[in-house]
């Protein structure tokens, strides 16, 4: 237990007590892994699902890393005294599951799972656990465990304020898939050696999907603080297509920046509000982002992100199911314009209602606050067209991508 | 068919070792729905009332239990032949809508549905057809795969 | 001892029990917030977000927390009452109001739900509303009815489902905007489905009988305790202007049922059967008098040597006391009978329909037991009569229709019943009293004392007995008006 306890201390940042809104936002671990210290955990449940869109940093992890993955799960598993690992992916990822599933095979042939491990003994067996989708982006570790339990994806509200999940009886620790993929260098290499890279509260590096009209879309991995999120388009995705100001949309819960203020957003979860406590607004989440250049109009990136926002809520608050449902319909009859136009007013009093729902607790997650604060950055970049386009009769506002001919493809898999 | 033959064919379908397996993952067999619904449909078995029975029963559950687990996801509801067209925010504004609509003339609207982002982003726009995910596609390849799926539906 | 700590509720210092939901707690100090989602029986999903109040932490900064899912601790300090913690509550039931049926002039739950009286209390006085299209009731069951328009997806009948009957008829479906419920393919069918309707807090679950009834504020209630099985649960019987039993509920007793009832015990008590015995058979001329002559004759009868008393677990303690002294006067032998043993049901939740169908057949043994008074069985009575010991003999009843054994009468000479009904053959029929009439006590399987007190007043024989008094056919509902005596 000895060894495994400093495995523990050695992996949390140096002030887990900072951070103990603990929401899926690429988890480093910290205050969880303390209180998994000292109780009994019966499984590890990895989190090898992501919904929001634009996001593809768990599945290339599975697809082409999936020993990295099944060590650093073997490690934590470890670590926890945990006898079970429930490798939650998604069921669509057949690529992804049919890989996984392979190098499954191949690490209990070799006989590091399934077997009994070391001088402690321990044995650990992996189960893939197959999810469809969509799922709520922002279900938090309660999502995964209710969702074994009892096949539905509805986050589980915990009982008082810092709960382990449970299990069928035992209690669990979620777990993020990609930062499990750290723990194998920080085990080889020493945890001191991986705090050289990044900063003092958030060390190591971060994979960040950047995909849009970008000529280089994929998956870049970063050390922390050394360049903003302008640096990471030009110079690592190749810039936009086009040229121009570009539009990013950050898809864990910030609002769009357009033109230079992409250069001022730094690719630091430390300088962003959540989880940093910093003075850019939003959550850094995993650094997901999708640039959309001048062809396409605010109005329509609002109107699909709540329509995804709609269909991905689980429907158990009344916020997210009558608040959501009710925002992604008006925003259909914002961009289709039409004779009776939409009351304006309304529209934008019941976003800012759902905007703040989150910290008035008037939903377990924070999905429909996200969904509404993302909505209201978008529209706010462009005020005079959301107010044309909301006025009756305005024409239809359908600026998709046009279909791309072979030259203009770039393809990363 | 009757009930005992369903399950025959159910339990050969996936196989019994793979059925132990997944059963004695979790402490109480109901963990087993969603991954016996994606194993079957995996091989092909669409999850109509009899399946849905079997699944119940095997997973010691209700038949309320396991429609709500099949309901819960709108991936469950999609049948199994159809070319399913990511509609997520990345695929949108690499000509997503075109990618369906040319689909819908070509194929047919039944066959074509979308869904959220299908996480494959960078290879924008995607879609997916019998579990095998295209990416990167343009007018040319769309054409290409068209013409493929044309024929009566076979798995690659 | 259970600990007891200092919190502050608006201002106000409190005790509070730590660990203690504050829900519980804010409770405890006549506090009301609404908790729609919430019930003491089930598991707490803190889904409505009805029950939002603020925390102050160490800080100052507040923080809001749904009262039903977090716990008290030392030192906190609650804001529950003011206006911003009002407002929130109000736009939480908005939200809940937005699709919701506005349909309470016609609706079965009005008067008794709990949504509506949130709202009233809590609510937005006025809200833009979506009109809906009127939607399906379905039949999920023989007196279960679903109304999807007035679902506001609390899951509270999903998670009875799971978690106290075990039954999982009743299950979640779909996501988001459209999510319902969805009822398996043999609909809801199990013993517990009445605790459905009692648990909707929205009446989206009726019973398909109290459609038509009065509203519920015409109606005053009795806690009484049911008398359908050995389980004993305590009950609230519901009694319209007329007197009349119109329906029965469970209430909270911790040690006996928890928060439910089944629904034998519910929709079958069965007390008014047209085929209520009203007086005496075989019928006296002169009907104010037919107590007096047929008790007369009663006595006449039982004091003659080779007597018999056949008790019934359907008495009460007291009625069983009296009726035993009385037959010690008249050195009658006594025998007791008790239901053929069903099979005990348990879900669960833990609770359990006795495998005896009979309220008080434990308490008949206990007294028994107690005053060291020999009662033979059944078997016995029957001997006794094949080998010509018993010449007369009063069968007591109170029991549904062919409850008590079957019995040969064989050489009997006289035998008398006291029944709910005329159904079995005998000189002289008394009428007994329904268990919804009794004013008593019964000892539960489980050791537990429990007061049952009269809730029907309409058998008309009542009002020929001026004065109620304790006596053994009755316990004053039912009295013939006068103190026994042996002689």
């Amino acid at each position: 237990m000895q060894e495994r306890r400093w495995l523990l201390e050695g992996v949390e940042r140096p002030d887990a007590d900072a951070l103990d809104v603990y929401r899926r936002n690429g988890g480093y671990g910290g205050a969880r892994w303390r209180q998994a210290a000292g109780q009994d955990v019966c499984a590890l449940v990895v989190d090898v699902t992501e919904s929001e869109a634009g996001r593809f940093r768990d599945r290339k992890l599975a697809e082409r890393l999936p020993h990295r993955l099944i060590e650093g799960a073997l490690i934590a598993a470890h670590a926890l005294a945990a006898d079970e690992v429930y490798l939650c992916i998604r069921a669509d990822w057949r690529r992804a599951r049919t890989v996984l599933g392979h190098a499954l095979g191949e690490a209990e042939a070799a006989g590091w799972i399934g077997r009994p491990l070391g001088r402690s003994g321990h044995a650990v067996n992996f189960h893939v656990h197959p999810v469809p989708g969509p799922l709520p982006a922002r279900g938090g570790d309660h999502l995964l465990p209710n969702l074994i339990e009892c096949s539905r994806p509805e986050p589980r509200a915990a009982f008082g304020v810092d709960a382990l999940p449970t299990l069928f009886g035992g209690s669990v620790l979620v777990h993020c898939a990609a930062t499990l993929g750290y723990l194998p260098s920080i085990l080889s290499h020493g945890a001191d050696a991986f705090r050289v890279l990044g900063g003092k509260d958030f060390p190591g590096t971060v994979a960040v999907s950047v995909s849009g009209h970008v000529r280089r879309p994929g998956l870049f991995e970063i050390e922390i603080g050394t360049g903003t999120f302008g640096d990471v388009i030009d110079d690592l995705a190749g810039g936009t297509v086009a040229g121009g100001e570009s539009l990013a949309i950050f898809c864990d819960g910030a609002p769009a920046l357009k033109g230079e203020a992409i250069w001022s957003a730094a690719v630091d979860p430390a300088a962003w509000s959540h989880p940093g406590g910093g003075p850019q607004m939003g959550s850094f989440g995993s650094g997901t982002i999708v640039v959309a250049d001048e062809s396409v109009a605010p109005i329509e990136l609002a109107a699909k992100w709540l329509r995804d926002a709609a269909e991905l809520s689980c429907g158990q608050c009344p916020g997210c199911r009558e608040g959501s449902a009710w925002l992604a319909k008006q925003s259909r009859r914002l961009r289709q314009g039409g004779v009776a136009g939409v009351d304006l007013p309304a529209f934008e009093a019941r976003l800012e209602e759902l905007a703040t729902s989150e910290a008035d607790g008037l939903s377990i997650c924070g999905h429909p606050t996200v969904a509404a604060q993302m909505t209201q950055g978008l529209l706010q970049i462009a005020p005079d067209e959301l107010s044309q386009q909301a006025a009756p009769g305005a024409e239809p506002c359908t600026n998709d991508g046009p279909l791309r001919t072979a030259d203009s493809i770039h393809l990363r898999f | 068919m009757s009930r005992t033959a369903i399950a025959e064919r159910l339990r050969a379908t996936i196989g019994e070792s793979r059925l132990t397996e997944v059963l004695q993952a979790y402490k109480e067999p109901r963990g087993a729905i969603l991954p016996l619904v994606t194993l079957l449909r995996d091989e092909g078995v669409d999850i109509d009332a009899d399946v849905t029975a079997w699944i119940a029963h095997t997973c010691e559950v209700s038949s309320a239990i396991v429609l709500g687990a099949l309901s819960g996801f709108s991936e469950l509801g999609r049948d199994l032949d159809s070319i399913v067209v990511c509609d997520g925010l990345t695929c949108r504004l690499m000509g997503a809508s075109w990618v369906r609509s040319l689909l819908q003339e070509r194929l047919g609207q039944d066959r074509v549905c979308t869904s959220v982002c299908q996480n494959a982003s960078s290879s924008a726009p995607t879609l997916q057809v019998h579990g095998v995910l295209y990416g990167g596609l343009h007018e040319d390849s769309l054409h290409a795969l068209a013409k493929r799926l044309e024929r009566p539906a076979s798995r690659d | 001892m259970t600990q007891i700590c200092q919190i502050e509720i608006d201002g106000r210092a409190c005790d509070a029990t730590p660990g203690e939901s504050l829900l519980t707690t804010l409770h405890r100090h006549g506090i009301v917030v609404p908790a729609l989602c919430h019930h003491p029986g089930l598991s707490c999903p803190a889904t409505c977000r009805s029950c939002v109040v603020h925390v102050e932490d160490a800080q100052a900064d507040r923080h809001v927390v749904t009262a039903c899912n977090h716990s008290v601790s030392a030192g906190m300090v609650l804001h529950v009452e003011d206006e911003d913690s009002r407002q929130l509550r109000s736009r939480a039931l908005a939200q809940l109001l937005q699709r919701h049926a506005m349909d309470c002039p016609t609706c079965e739950a009005a008067g008794e739900c709990e949504f509506q009286e949130a709202v009233a209390g809590h609510g937005p006085q006025r809200q833009p509303h979506e009109l809906q299209g009127a939607t399906d009731r379905v039949q999920l069951g023989t007196r279960l009815i679903f109304d999807a328009g007035r679902c506001i997806q609390c899951g509270r009948c999903a998670r009875f489902e799971h978690e106290v009957s075990g039954t999982q008829q009743l299950s979640m479906q779909g996501r988001g905007g459209d999510i319902d419920i969805v009822a398996a393919t043999t609909g809801v069918d199990h013993a517990m489905a009445g605790n459905l309707v009692d648990l909707c807090p929205a009446g989206a679950l009726v019973d398909p009988e109290s459609t038509f009834l009065p509203p519920t504020w015409t109606r005053r209630s009795v806690d009484t305790v049911c008398g359908g099985c050995g389980t004993g649960c305590a009950i609230r019987a519901d009694i319209d202007g007329e007197g009349r039993v119109v329906s029965l509920r469970p209430r909270h007793d911790e040690q006996v049922n928890g928060w439910w009832m089944c629904d034998h015990g519910r929709y079958e008590s069965d007390a008014d059967h047209e085929d209520r015995l009203a007086l005496p058979e075989p019928p006296s001329p002169d009907p104010e008098t037919a107590w007096q002559v047929s008790i007369d004759r009663l006595k006449r009868r039982l004091m003659q040597p080779r007597s018999a008393v056949w008790l019934s677990p359907f008495l009460t303690l007291e009625e069983a006391f009296l009726l035993i002294e009385a037959a010690q006067g008249w050195r009658a032998r006594l025998f007791q009978w008790a239901p053929p043993e069903a099979q005990e049901q348990s879900f669960p939740g833990g609770f359990k329909i006795s495998a005896c169908a009979a309220p008080n057949a434990t308490g008949l043994q206990r007294l028994l037991a107690g005053s060291n008074i020999q009662a033979g069985s059944t078997t016995d009575l029957q001997m006794a009569i094949a080998e010509k010991q018993v010449g007369q003999l009063l069968m007591c009843g109170g029991g549904p229709a062919g409850g008590r054994p079957p019995l040969k009468r064989d050489g009997v000479v006289f035998v008398a019943a006291h029944d709910l009904t005329g159904a079995t053959a005998a000189d002289l029929l008394i009428p007994a009293s329904h268990w919804l009439e009794k004013d008593g006590t019964f000892l539960n399987q489980t050791q537990q004392l429990r007061r049952v007190r009269p809730a029907d007043v309409e058998m008309a024989c009542w009002d020929l007995w001026p004065e109620p008094s304790p006596i053994w056919f009755g316990c004053g509902r039912q009295g013939f008006g006068q103190r026994w005596s042996p002689s």
